[in-house]
């Protein structure tokens, strides 16, 4: 019998699948149309039809990991539980005003602003009676009887599940530790999520808001995770090797994942970033931008140096959360994006996608509305003789073109080639917008990093992008359209722990920190012990988050080991120094700096699919030639030569224009860009100008 | 210029400018720079224009001036390394003294081919008050140190001389010169990217890129104007004084003649210079107007100088909304915010695109403290914030500024922690938005209990005269407020301006006023005015009175026969 370890990556579009054979060290990758409203259909379906191909029985499933979106589109599509939310007296306009900040831009005058709805109306909000205080001294102790009947007006309201975030709780839990036990007490049915366990940080909105976020997600990520359990357990999958992949990139089982929601919002793009981490370090390309487009969204993250930039909290789908996570940007557009015209005939794209029923028009499915994916057949980027999915689509281009001209071309005086051209420059408009998020916004230069380009569309605009961006260039992974997937089978378990002390870095003594560094390593190993794992397999990443005294924003610098922390602090505050300067263009050595933070990763190793993949041995482009197309490329179509990648051999090099096809993916280079294959089997493309 | 180059070139200017900004609040040291952004980023060409810029939007105005100081001051002085420091409202073109500009030269290969500039509003710059922007402020002398534009850095790093007049005269020395460091590492990372783009492109193309930027915002300005009709606005309203005079209001007042591509802006009736601190310089009433015409006309339109070149302002000295040197100025915000209002108002009377204006009054409030947590003494400056008035599409917005996005509501715990103070209230008011079928973002109450002495400078306005509803919405419940002790015997309502002495124990409570409603507010859908109610924004007694919705007290049911009664 094999032993096989699968990852499941839930999209919008498809549900993308990674099989390795453990023993061989060989992947499988296949893609079904995902489902809703349960996800879990298309998991389930696609993996007992892959093991009655294969001929492998279920017990042959060693591990399992799974990248969801299920957290994500409760929250796009506003479906996530009734929830309610419990304050210190007096408090209400903290979630209500919230963060006033406007963000950039033009919307910071538009006297049309409007605010993302909030997730907690203020009808289901109540006050109890309590005040701690900065120190976390006990103003006021938390009087039982306001509690009880906050905790009764919410069950009259039928909430399902309860955020309670009372002022200081990072610094003093007992208030609402105390509330939760007594929802457990007269409401056991209802979820509640705790601040000083959900984000124990300052600053009472951003935690507040996580613990919304936590609270409106759980009951749904619960019922998720308790019925693919279920599922796998009957389709014969014995193995409690089962792990979802959260917002930190790392794997954790389901039974954590469930707790803490919040954690896995970005559970669906966080595995793309791993490959590129995994990329970066090991085939020598160590900055990059990932830009996973898919069918309905696009994922944006930077890696830096082979180290992914991850950030401590942020905004995601316009809510304030603070987790530590990837810092992955996403925009409401991809290859199924609809493009329409507004009452002001104004050209737009999206956000509403075609999904995959009824998919583009030029699906053939039924679709009359224009998508991205459509413009690109009118453009001749892809060719309808060339499948997409592996065969499974074949592509129609008079439909894609009717429905150009019926929707867009028309009405707006349009050709449809103008109107084709116009709907991908605005959406390659967004996906600049999104890269900038991640990149000159939080002070990187373009000019150093490649686009790692995948998922289904990423390969057909990221050349264009780049070289309009001044990026460095393109990275096209060997499977574009499942590298997602691929990084369930690269993640390492990880849990991340955090513990606040404000002090003076040379009032910090080695021994107080050590054993604030030990007592968290200690949580952090019992919770990979629970899971089953033996302490040679766990490793351990230490950070402080240390800033100039007076400064109110961190920078996370990491220490080597703690044994010898001692001369780790003295050297710390050189690379503070040093870090800053880069970042910020300053830095001021003689000054005092103050310790924030401290933080331990703890984190177990699993073993790791390959990476490079096998290549032909000799190529040719001869060989790989695959015909000619007309492509419209700036203002006109010219004859492009069409390559099949799978006959690249290392070295091998292809100059734009050009379209370079394979099974789940099309490459599209253009005039003035040359494209070469790595040994790693990694298209790699610049701009020769 | 070839269009999709000048796209290109405008994004990747746009980054250069939005990586200056991230790195101004995100290494600044002052809470008024990092927790509530009151601070901005630009690029100018080599003669001082307004390319691109990012930040708080009013501050894109006053750069003009002050890169028109310091190239006429330094000229062929102006050395690679050079940082400039200008904070003077009557000579570098700053909008009150604690918005301290800093410009810095950009070179490629020994040519002057841009500055790359900053503004970060100071805790403090020394003067009368903690914070510098005091009531009881006569003169622009009593208003902190001016720095008209001085050579603040050099290649071999900060000028000590200047360095220790700074420290000498700010209640908070360190805060002051880390932000002013974090000001010249932003503009200096600024130039190092832009010298980058002329090494890609050509510094001629980047040059050209540049003047064709501003040229388009001043196109597509006048292209909006074109689209409304021609004809003369008017716009008026009152602040409630200037802080000396009591009982005399102060008048804003514009005529707005529309012809074109072109709008002139005529601030002639307006109330002539005042005694006390509320008057404005030319470049906050630019600045005022100008947001009003592009938030209504077309929010995408990039700022820049090209704008101005659509707009014609008369604007003569000596009114309040034209300072004369050396009247004081410090509390200028609330003046542009009636200036804003008031082009509003205009161009609705012109072309009927309206808005209701957002909550009035608002305005930065200083407590400053002996003590802090640090041990120094510290001043606790916050904005208040205001909700945004009702539209033809949807209800005000909630806690967001009028024309800017600042404040990102500081956090209480980072308050408390800092200074001797403690919350007692922050929520929303009932009943404060202005009614209509759209009605107002509300506004709410703030309230601190002093742990340690303190002196209070409160820096507000329109207590008295409130906003107004459009196209028959109403205006705000109830103006803004300032409230000591309430609720005991030694409550005291505090005018808009006033700076004092508070003994620790006193409560002082700001309430912001509500934005106006838009439309009659009997045209409101009754089950949004129940939401209302269930939320606790309005009450029973006012969805009956203002709205015409009868609500059952008991069932909190819509008594649907009593309202088509009521709204007959």
């Amino acid at each position: 019998m094999r032993r096989l370890r699968i990852g499941v990556d839930t999209g919008g579009t498809f549900t993308d699948f990674v099989v390795l054979d453990e023993d061989r060290g060989t992947l499988d990758v296949f893609k079904v149309p995902s489902t809703r409203p349960d996800q879990a259909d298309a998991i389930i379906g696609g993996l007992a039809d892959y093991l009655s191909r294969s001929g492998d029985p279920a017990e042959s499933v060693a591990f399992f990991c799974h990248g969801t979106t299920v957290g994500t589109n409760a929250i796009l599509e506003a479906n996530g539980a009734r929830t309610g939310l419990v304050v210190t007296e007096g408090f209400r306009g903290i979630y209500e005003v919230g963060e006033q900040t406007r963000g950039h831009g033009s919307i910071i005058y538009d006297l049309f602003f409007e605010k993302p709805r909030a997730l907690v109306p203020a009808r289901l909000t109540e006050e109890v009676l309590e005040r701690v205080g900065s120190r976390g001294e006990v103003q006021l102790p938390l009087d039982e009887k306001s509690a009880r009947m906050a905790i009764e007006q919410l069950v009259r309201h039928k909430v399902d599940s309860v955020a309670v975030c009372l002022l200081f709780s990072f610094k003093h839990p007992e208030h609402e530790q105390q509330l939760k036990r007594l929802f457990g007490e007269i409401a056991p049915e209802i979820n509640v999520s705790i601040s000083s366990e959900v984000s124990p940080e300052i600053r009472e909105y951003y935690r507040m808001s996580t613990t919304v976020v936590n609270a409106y997600l759980n009951p749904l990520l619960g019922r998720y995770v308790h019925s693919l359990d279920g599922r796998l357990h009957e389709l014969g999958v014995p193995t409690d090797q089962r792990y979802i992949i959260r917002s930190n990139g790392g794997v954790a089982s389901f039974e954590t994942a469930r707790d803490r929601s919040v954690q896995t919002i970005l559970s669906g793009p966080a595995a793309g970033v791993v490959t590129a981490q995994h990329v970066a370090s090991s085939a020598g390309i160590p900055n990059l931008v990932t830009f996973d487009m898919g069918g309905t969204s696009t994922d944006v993250a930077l890696i830096k140096e082979g180290e992914p930039v991850r950030r401590m909290g942020g905004k995601v789908h316009g809510l304030d959360v603070l987790v530590p996570m990837l810092d992955i940007h996403t925009v409401a557009a991809g290859g199924g994006t609809i493009a329409w015209v507004d009452e002001m005939e104004a050209l737009q794209v999206g956000p509403r996608s075609a999904g995959s029923d009824p998919g583009p028009a030029c699906y053939g499915k039924g679709g009359t509305e224009p998508t991205v994916t459509d413009a690109n057949v009118a453009l001749g980027v892809l060719s309808a003789d060339q499948p997409l999915a592996g065969g499974a689509l074949k592509l129609d281009r008079d439909a894609a073109e009717r429905a150009i001209y019926e929707r867009i071309a028309k009405p707006l005086g349009l050709s449809v080639t103008e109107a084709a051209r116009g709907i991908v420059e605005i959406v390659n408009v967004k996906m600049q917008e999104a890269i900038k998020v991640v990149s000159s916004n939080r002070g990187y230069d373009l000019r150093d990093f490649y686009l790692f380009a995948f998922g289904g569309a990423g390969p057909l605009h990221a050349c264009q992008i780049a070289e309009e961006m001044g990026m460095k260039g393109v990275v096209i992974p060997p499977y574009p359209g499942v590298t997602s997937a691929l990084g369930l089978l690269l993640s390492d378990v990880r849990h991340d722990y955090v513990h606040s002390d404000l002090r003076d870095l040379n009032d910090v003594q080695p021994g107080q920190a050590e054993s604030i560094f030990l007592g968290l390593r200690d949580r952090g190993m019992a919770q990979l012990r629970s899971e089953g794992f033996s302490p040679d397999l766990c490793r351990f990443v230490w950070d402080m988050d240390l800033r100039y005294i007076g400064q109110g924003y961190e920078l996370t610098v990491a220490l080597p080991d703690i044994p010898h922390l001692l001369d780790d602090l003295r050297q710390l505050r050189q690379r503070f120094d040093e870090a800053h300067l880069q970042l910020t263009g300053h830095f001021a050595p003689n000054e005092r700096v103050e310790v924030v933070n401290y933080r331990v990763s703890a984190i177990a190793k699993v073993p790791r699919a390959p990476l490079a993949v096998p290549l032909p041995d000799h190529g040719s482009l001869d060989l790989a030639h695959a015909g000619d197309t007309a492509v419209f490329f700036h203002d006109r179509f010219e004859t492009t030569p069409m390559y099949q990648r799978s006959f690249l051999a290392a070295g091998m090099e292809v100059t734009g224009p050009a379209v370079i096809l394979q099974n789940d993916s099309t490459t599209v280079l253009g005039p003035g860009q040359a494209g070469t294959m790595d040994a790693w089997g990694y298209l790699r493309v610049e701009s020769r100008l | 210029m070839d269009p999709i180059t000048l796209e290109v070139l405008g994004y990747r200017l746009g980054e250069v400018v939005h990586t200056m900004e991230h790195l101004l609040f995100h290494s600044g040291y002052s809470p008024i720079l990092r927790e509530s952004y009151d601070g901005s980023a630009t690029i100018l060409d080599r003669n001082g224009n307004v390319v691109v810029g990012s930040g708080a939007p009013y501050h894109l105005f006053p750069y003009y001036y002050t890169a028109q100081y310091i190239i006429e001051r330094f000229g062929g002085e102006i050395r690679p390394g050079d940082s400039y420091m200008a904070n003077d409202p009557y000579h570098s073109g700053n909008s009150h003294v604690p918005d301290v500009a800093i410009v810095t030269p950009v070179f490629y290969q020994d040519e002057l081919i841009a500055f790359c500039a900053c503004i970060a509003h100071k805790p403090d710059m020394g003067g009368m008050v903690p914070g510098s922007s005091g009531a009881g402020a006569r003169e622009i002398y009593h208003e902190g140190m001016l720095f008209p534009g001085v050579r603040i850095w050099t290649s071999e790093g900060i000028n000590r001389d200047v360095e220790s007049i700074l420290r000498q005269n700010s209640r908070t020395p360190d805060e002051v010169v880390g932000d002013v460091r974090a000001q010249v590492g932003c503009t200096q990372v600024g130039g190092q990217r832009l010298a980058g783009l002329c090494e890609e492109y050509s510094p001629a193309t980047i040059l050209q890129a540049f003047d064709e930027w501003i040229a388009i915002s001043e196109r597509r300005l006048g292209e909006e104007l074109s689209k409304i009709p021609d004809g003369i606005g008017v716009g008026t309203a009152y602040l409630d004084n200037d802080g000396v005079d009591l009982d005399q209001p102060v008048k804003i007042h514009v005529t707005l003649t529309k012809t074109g591509s072109r709008v002139r802006l005529d601030f002639s009736g307006s109330n002539p210079l005042v005694k006390g601190p509320v008057n404005i310089r030319p470049q906050s009433t630019e600045a005022g107007a100008t947001l009003a015409l592009i938030g209504l006309l077309d929010p995408q339109i990039p700022i820049n100088d090209g704008i101005r070149r659509a707009v014609e302002f008369v604007n003569p000295e000596g009114l309040v909304t034209h300072a004369r040197f050396p009247a004081p100025v410090n509390n200028y915000y609330p003046t542009m915010h009636l200036v804003n209002c008031c082009v509003q108002q205009a161009m609705a009377e012109l072309s009927g695109r309206a808005v209701a204006p957002a909550g009035l009054g608002i305005g930065g409030n200083t407590l400053g403290y002996t003590r802090t947590r640090s041990g120094q003494p510290g001043v606790q400056y916050e904005l208040q914030n205001t909700s945004l008035g009702g539209t033809a599409r949807n209800d005000g917005t909630f806690g967001a500024m009028a024309m800017n996005h600042v404040t990102p509501s500081t956090s209480l715990e980072i308050l408390e922690t800092e200074y001797p103070m403690r919350v007692t209230r922050f929520e929303p008011l009932m009943d404060s938005a202005g009614p209509g079928e759209y009605r107002g973002g509300l506004g709410y109450v703030r309230e601190y209990e002093l742990l340690g002495d303190a002196k209070l400078s409160i820096r507000m306005s329109q207590f008295r005269f409130g906003g107004w509803g459009v196209h028959g919405g109403k205006g705000p419940g109830r103006p803004a407020q300032a409230v000591l002790n309430e609720g005991s015997d030694a409550e005291e309502l505090l005018p808009p301006l006033q700076t004092r002495d508070l003994a620790a124990g006193t409560r002082f409570a700001v309430k912001t006023s509500g934005g106006g409603g838009y439309g009659d507010p009997l045209k409101r859908d009754p089950e949004s005015v129940l939401a209302d109610v269930l939320d606790g924004y309005v009450s029973l007694d006012r969805a009956a009175q203002d709205y015409g919705v009868i609500i059952d007290p008991e069932t909190l049911a819509i008594d649907a026969k009593g309202t088509a009664e009521a709204r007959r």
